[in-house]
């Protein structure tokens, strides 16, 4: 059996078919292609890729340069510019401009890099950019998508709702053409491997229809379905079905059971079909069923606020219409169910913001820094144009004098042009492909679709526009000037008339090169210096060596709460006595995990005028060992232990902020709480002070935290903490072995060492900082080497003055100091526009900082201070050169 | 003058040398691919395909060589190979440019240090 033909490189093929005469292109790229399949079989497609491109360029170039009599002749013709006439001019162009091109192979691999940089970064982020934050969401007319729900007040955001809320929005609303409640589920589904807990929504059953999408395989939800007693009906995603049922047709109809419950599959989506909406949106899913609720059920109340509510504005209809028309239909509800709804209207946001929103301004920050390497890219090309121009004008002289008009000209060195922007193109477009999934890899998880954003026709489209207006940039400017050379001056012999013109067009552009990189490296710099001070917070555990996973007790045998302490009891017994595990426990909550519990409390001694006066805090319900698992530290009284149960007298632990906060100076330990209003609930009393603990994140102050014994509580859901020192590789499987003799049924999930949640916590900053950082970097390179360009021109242009200079008696540090002076002109002009820039600019991160001034001097200087470094470092060759010359030479060649 | 005696096929270049040995040694089965590695595999000399097309398209016209095309084949995207032969001058050119190298050859090799 042969293996499968490798494609060609398509672009190769056209570019010989297009540039060699038919017999030699039929032939050549016969062989080529011939040979190619035998590469690509012996030594990989890869390889055999680049062989081909390798030939197909040295093929192209080789047949300029080996030329025959007949080439020769059409060269002759060329310069003297009667080619335009015939139908294959540009094809001449183009045939010349290679040749052109393969004589000097230094310039062209330069420009051709420099700007390939500068394609594949302004590529990768725009490509990022419009899969994160451009592209709509992949749902029919998805601007029109919008969230709905109800909010505690004004500045909270869109908030969750109740099931007959949704009931009577669906009803009373004109502007909506549909409202669908979704509800996070996560079944657990049994397998080969063991339990795994699966991602999914409980959704009305109109929910696909609104979204515009229909199962790839089987059908939607109906009506009927989203019932009671008939909701155990399952579309599940195209992932799950190649994973679990082998991409089976005959999966429409089977069983598949969920924690001892059967449930039918009726339908696959499609492979492209996107689940962002999810319970913390951008999170995968894999198996949707209907919401299933009556109005009967308990948990379908108005003041029930767990669904989420997503819907469709009607075609004519705005936001601020539907929100005020919900505004009316709220009030009436409030006059209906007075107690169940609060004096807050109901809210709505386009989806699309909520989804790309968060990512608009440091994607914008990141735009910015690749147009930016991009224009220093150019600007080092038009640069290197520019010099070589001032070489070549001899050349174009002559052929100007022969005939050649002055459009042909231009057209010429513009092929020459549109050549190295192809090839940079290319090269970056390949570049990028590599680009993004470094980026898909350096992301932060909570960017969404970014592993989507894979290089394709779009991003070739980007490429392409970015290389044309790079070409715009670079090309034509020296192109135009360059034709504009003037025979009788240049074969008098005075070399620099156009020379000087462009000489401070270089200059010019040198000056923005530096000021450009210097705002790269400011921003760099911010960026670096707020993740910096974000991993120095303390936050108050002590990350490394621990290992996180979840576990989920779902199903009939863990009804019983009894069942449940005595099995999470026995797994930590099981867990600590592994080897090298010093401490575990569980947790209701993890800090930095992403989940809430926000409790509120009664004081003893305290009274309150409204319940949202009571005070409140974060709900940790932990087992023992979790204090000594996560490295907690205790100020005052003591732990919680194994006394602690429901047997005992109730305990809890608060920490500093909770006794600052609601206890002043008086000492806490001994006092008494209770939890919700009714005053029945039993005291619960404080047996210890506990270190603050940072929470949401690292930057926000730590809030008021309860730790209460989980065998006063049980959780079903809980988290394991596991510490040991000598290391968590492998740690995970053990688990799973304990976790498999106890309970097979119980999933583990989310496994995650500690300390990546803390990394994860400082997540888009890290990755801003690395991607400035980088940029910068390649900017700092970039203008480093069109400095150089520049002083080295400079000190080859002025070695006459400098021999005369010497020999008249100039010490060496005066050469030097003159070569510095006119160097360290354009780059203090540089360094003074690039801090402006930057001090304008940078209000556009002040929302990315933490701890950090937007005009930090301490940032602002250290910049400056490493630009000039790199300044003086592309200064060293040239003055080396500069003091070197030998006056008897230079005034003897005179 | 000069480029005009070498056009007028008066002697041969190395490299066109070169070319007309492989076309000799594969022939009847000569065209790009087979040429291109008996190049390099005799030789150790990687060349493009185009410089040999160049380079063959220049012996024809001298009428060192002549070409016919063949089929089309599949592996080939369809496309004809052009095969080569060498014409009786071109046997001739040949040999007097080895014969010429074979002369100034002559008790050059310990000089060089080939055996």
């Amino acid at each position: 059996v042969r293996p499968p033909a490798t494609p060609p490189p398509r672009l190769a093929l056209w570019l010989i078919d297009r540039l060699l005469s038919p017999a030699a292109a039929e032939a050549i790229s016969g062989d080529l292609l011939e040979e190619f399949q035998r590469q690509a079989r012996t030594r990989g497609a890869a390889f055999a890729r680049r062989w081909f491109w390798r030939q197909t360029v040295a093929s192209i170039a080789s047949r300029g340069r080996r030329g025959s009599r007949r080439q020769s002749a059409h060269e002759t013709r060329y310069a003297m510019g009667h080619g335009a006439g015939r139908t294959s001019g540009w094809t001449q162009d183009l045939r010349f401009a290679v040749r052109v091109l393969a004589k000097s192979p230094g310039f062209t691999t330069t420009a051709v890099l420099t700007l390939a940089v500068g394609v594949a970064g302004a590529t990768t982020i725009a490509t990022a950019a419009g899969w994160v934050w451009l592209r709509g969401l992949p749902y029919a007319a998805a601007d029109q998508l919008v969230l709905v729900g109800e909010s505690n007040r004004d500045d909270d955001d869109v908030g969750t709702v109740g099931y007959e809320t949704v009931l009577d929005w669906q009803a009373g609303l004109n502007s909506l053409d549909a409202v669908v409640p979704i509800r996070a589920w996560t079944p657990t589904l049994a397998t080969d491997r063991g339990a795994e807990r699966l991602n999914g929504l409980r959704v009305g059953w109109q929910y696909f229809g609104m979204l515009g999408v229909r199962p790839a395989l089987g059908r939607d939800f109906t009506e009927e379905d989203d019932h009671p007693e008939r909701w155990r009906v399952l579309l599940i995603s195209h992932r799950l079905w190649q994973q679990q049922f082998d991409g089976r047709l005959d999966v429409v109809g089977r069983a598949v059971s969920f924690s001892g419950r059967d449930y039918q599959v009726v339908g696959v989506l499609p492979a492209d079909f996107e689940p962002l909406i999810s319970e913390h949106f951008y999170a995968r899913a894999d198996v949707w069923a209907p919401l299933g609720y009556a109005v009967s059920d308990p948990s379908a109340c108005r003041t029930c606020r767990h669904l989420r509510a997503i819907g469709r504005l009607a075609p004519t209809t705005t936001v601020p219409a539907a929100t005020a028309e919900l505004a009316v239909l709220h009030a009436g509800l409030r006059a209906g169910h007075g107690d169940d709804y609060g004096e807050t209207p109901p809210k709505i946001a386009r989806l699309e913001t909520r989804f790309s929103g968060q990512f608009e301004r440091p994607f914008q920050v990141l735009m910015g820094a690749v147009a930016f390497l991009l224009f220093i890219a150019c600007a080092n090309v038009a640069g290197l144009l520019i010099t070589r121009s001032a070489d070549r004008e001899r050349e174009i002289a002559v052929r100007a004098a022969l005939g050649a008009g002055r459009l042909r000209l231009v057209r010429q060195l513009l092929t020459e042009s549109v050549l190295i922007a192809a090839a940079a193109t290319l090269i970056g477009f390949a570049a990028a492909r590599y680009g993004l999934v470094l980026l898909a890899g350096a992301a932060p998880d909570d960017l969404p679709r970014l592993d989507r954003a894979s290089s394709d026709p779009t991003t070739a489209a980007i490429a392409v526009g970015i290389g044309a207006v790079a070409l715009l940039v670079f090309g034509l400017l020296p192109a135009l000037d360059g034709a504009r050379a003037d025979l009788q001056t240049v074969l008098r012999g005075s070399r620099h008339s156009a020379g000087r013109r462009l000489a401070r067009l270089r200059e010019a552009m040198i000056v923005g090169q530096v000021a450009v990189a210097l705002m790269l490296v400011i921003g760099g710099g911010l960026m670096f210096r707020t993740v910096d001070r974000l991993l120095h917070v303390d936050p108050g555990f002590e990350p490394r060596g621990v290992l996180t996973a979840r576990l989920s007790l779902a199903g009939e045998r863990w009804n019983e709460a009894d069942a449940v302490r005595a099995f999470q009891r026995e797994l930590v017994d099981r867990i600590e006595a592994l080897p090298g595990v010093e401490a575990a426990g569980l947790t209701s909550l993890l800090p930095l995990g992403g989940s809430y519990d926000r409790r509120g409390f009664g004081i003893e001694g305290q009274t309150y005028l409204t319940p949202d006066d009571a005070p409140r805090a974060e709900r940790y319900s932990v087992t023992p060992g979790y204090f000594a698992a996560m490295g907690l530290r205790l100020r005052q009284g003591r732990l919680l232990d194994e006394r602690d149960t429901t047997a005992f007298e109730l305990v809890a632990l608060v920490n500093d902020t909770a006794v600052r906060t609601y206890w002043g100076s008086a000492n806490p330990i001994g006092q008494r709480i209770r939890f919700g209003d009714d005053s029945d609930s039993p005291w619960v009393t404080l047996a210890g002070v506990m270190h603050d603990v940072r929470h949401y994140d690292l930057e926000t102050p730590p809030i008021p935290q309860l730790y209460l014994p989980q065998s006063q509580s049980t959780d079903w859901y809980p988290t394991l903490v596991v510490r040991a020192p000598a290391g968590i590789d492998g740690l995970s499987g053990l688990i799973r072995r304990e976790l498999a003799a106890l309970a097979p049924d119980v999933p583990l999930y989310d496994v995650v060492p500690l300390e990546e949640l803390q990394t994860a916590a400082v997540g888009t900053r890290a990755f801003l900082m690395r991607l400035l950082g980088l940029f910068a970097a390649a900017a700092v390179l970039l203008a480093a080497v069109g400095l150089y360009g520049v002083i080295s021109q400079a000190v080859t242009g002025r070695e006459r003055e400098i021999g005369i200079r010497m020999s008249l008696g100039a010490r060496r540090a005066e050469v030097a100091r003159l070569v510095l002076r006119r160097g360290l002109a354009l780059v203090g002009a540089g360094l003074a526009v690039g801090l402006a820039g930057a001090a304008a600019s940078s209000r556009l991160l002040e929302a990315q900082l933490f701890q950090t001034a937007a005009l930090d001097p301490a940032t602002y200087a250290t910049a400056a201070l490493s630009l000039l470094v790199a300044a003086l470092a592309a200064h060293v060759l040239p003055l080396r050169r500069a003091v070197r010359v030998n006056p008897n030479l230079i005034l003897r060649g005179d | 003058l000069l480029l005009l005696y070498v056009v007028m096929g008066g002697w041969l270049g190395e490299f066109e040398q070169l070319v007309l040995f492989a076309v000799l040694h594969m022939e009847p089965d000569a065209y790009g691919v087979t040429v291109r590695q008996a190049i390099e595999d005799r030789a150790g000399r990687a060349v493009s395909a185009g410089a040999i097309y160049t380079t063959l398209e220049r012996l024809e016209s001298r009428g060192l060589v002549t070409s016919a095309w063949g089929e089309p084949t599949p592996e080939r995207g369809g496309k004809r190979k052009r095969f080569y032969r060498l014409t009786a001058p071109g046997r001739e050119a040949l040999g007097r440019s080895w014969d010429s190298m074979r002369s100034m050859a002559r008790g050059a090799a310990q000089k060089l240090g080939r055996p």
